[in-house]
């Protein structure tokens, strides 16, 4: 009863955002904040490689939600939206690392980013499991941006092809073949740093 | 034997393919050591990437806030100031407030009794003049009439003792005579 009353007054996404955007309503924004705030910080942290630079980013995400809440198109899905736009917030600040000359490896290679482990593996479990994922961050920060988005989309953030496609813009084969890419090239960048270490 | 294009291998390693495909594919797979080979790689790529769980213990909840806090600073703005100071006002004292609220009336109110009253009395006093005025001019037309009456009625009573004075001589005539007759 109480799951089909939750299900009842409980507003879609798109609901929420129609309220933000002919209301402002503060507690429809809250509710798309309280949702997606996660998804879009795995997001960006992962496209960026810089876990402070994708927590500024997802901020500056919703920011821009509600900036831009008129151009909100009713009948389109929330969450393609907000992908775009995150997404588009990480190309900048990729363009603006670049321009400063400032290399993702580098931050990679601070304090900014933590990885997670098991708890109940050893120590020696968990510098290994730490070093190996060091390993796929730096990689995946070499990959192209356009291989990488894909990548990120589908094996981390789990969007179907489709929902990928349409975030991008772009027809879901093409997607498709960018993964087979993205896939091969991740592959081979991994075994060059596995023979390095 | 012909090789399933490599987007379709795609569906089926992230369980996107219909099953009618995906059974294909698998007996494909079963067939095909080449095949087997590129898709065990695949497999291995995708489970290596699943070691990066960048998400960290140390990393502070976003905050959302300054968004609405932001947004609700910019109606403000707009709004009236007055709003502004009683929506951030933790706690009001409503007995202060009516205090105040009833002395403020009551000023209202004596002001305004104050302006009736001036404009009231301004009102009067100048109905007062006019009918002090009108008072003046009727008395005034009344004194003219009564004395137009009074010359008239001297008048009247002059003439009437012109006559009196005619009409006893000749009434004592007639008496005088009468009274001969009838010795």
């Amino acid at each position: 009863m109480a799951t089909i009353l939750n299900t009842l007054f409980t507003l879609s996404d798109e609901q929420a955002m129609w309220r933000v955007q002919q209301h402002a309503d503060e507690d429809a924004f809250a509710q798309l904040v309280h949702r997606w705030e996660q998804p879009i910080r795995n997001l960006c942290v992962r496209m960026t490689g810089d876990l402070h630079k994708g927590q500024d980013l997802t901020q500056e995400a919703f920011v821009r939600v509600f900036e831009k809440r008129q151009l909100y198109q009713p009948d389109a899905k929330f969450s393609t939206w907000l992908w775009r736009i995150a997404l588009n917030l990480c190309y900048d600040e990729q363009r603006r690392i670049k321009r400063r000359s400032e290399t993702a490896m580098e931050n990679a290679e601070g304090e900014t980013v933590i990885e997670l482990v098991a708890d109940d593996d050893s120590p020696v479990e968990q510098a290994e499991a730490g070093e190996r994922a060091a390993m796929v961050r730096q990689a995946l920060l070499k990959l192209p941006e356009t291989y990488r988005t894909v990548l990120v989309l589908r094996h981390y953030e789990g969007l179907k092809f489709r929902e990928i496609a349409d975030v991008l813009d772009i027809p879901e084969g093409t997607v498709k073949s960018r993964m087979v890419e993205a896939l091969g090239q991740m592959e081979r960048l991994l075994q060059n740093d596995v023979s390095k270490i | 034997m012909k090789h399933p294009a490599q987007e379709e291998w795609m569906d089926y390693l992230y369980d996107e393919a219909p099953a009618n495909e995906r059974a294909k594919l698998s007996a494909h797979l079963a067939a095909c050591p080449e095949c087997r080979e590129r898709v065990q790689g695949w497999k291995q790529t995708m489970t290596t990437l699943d070691t990066w769980q960048p998400i960290t213990k140390t990393a502070p909840a976003f905050n959302w806030f300054p968004v609405i806090r932001w947004a609700a600073a910019a109606m403000l703005m707009v709004a009236l100031g007055f709003g502004l100071s009683r929506a951030t006002t933790p706690q009001v004292d409503v007995a202060a407030v009516q205090a105040q609220v009833r002395a403020e009336v009551a000023a209202e109110l004596k002001q305004q009794m104050t302006a009736t009253m001036v404009e009231f009395t301004a009102k009067q006093d100048k109905l007062r003049v006019e009918d002090q005025q009108q008072l003046v001019q009727t008395l005034r037309q009344m004194e003219a009439q009564r004395l137009a009456d009074l010359a008239s009625l001297r008048y009247d009573m002059e003439s009437l003792a012109m006559s009196a004075q005619l009409i006893p001589a000749t009434d004592n005539e007639r008496l005088t005579a009468q009274s001969g007759n009838s010795k």
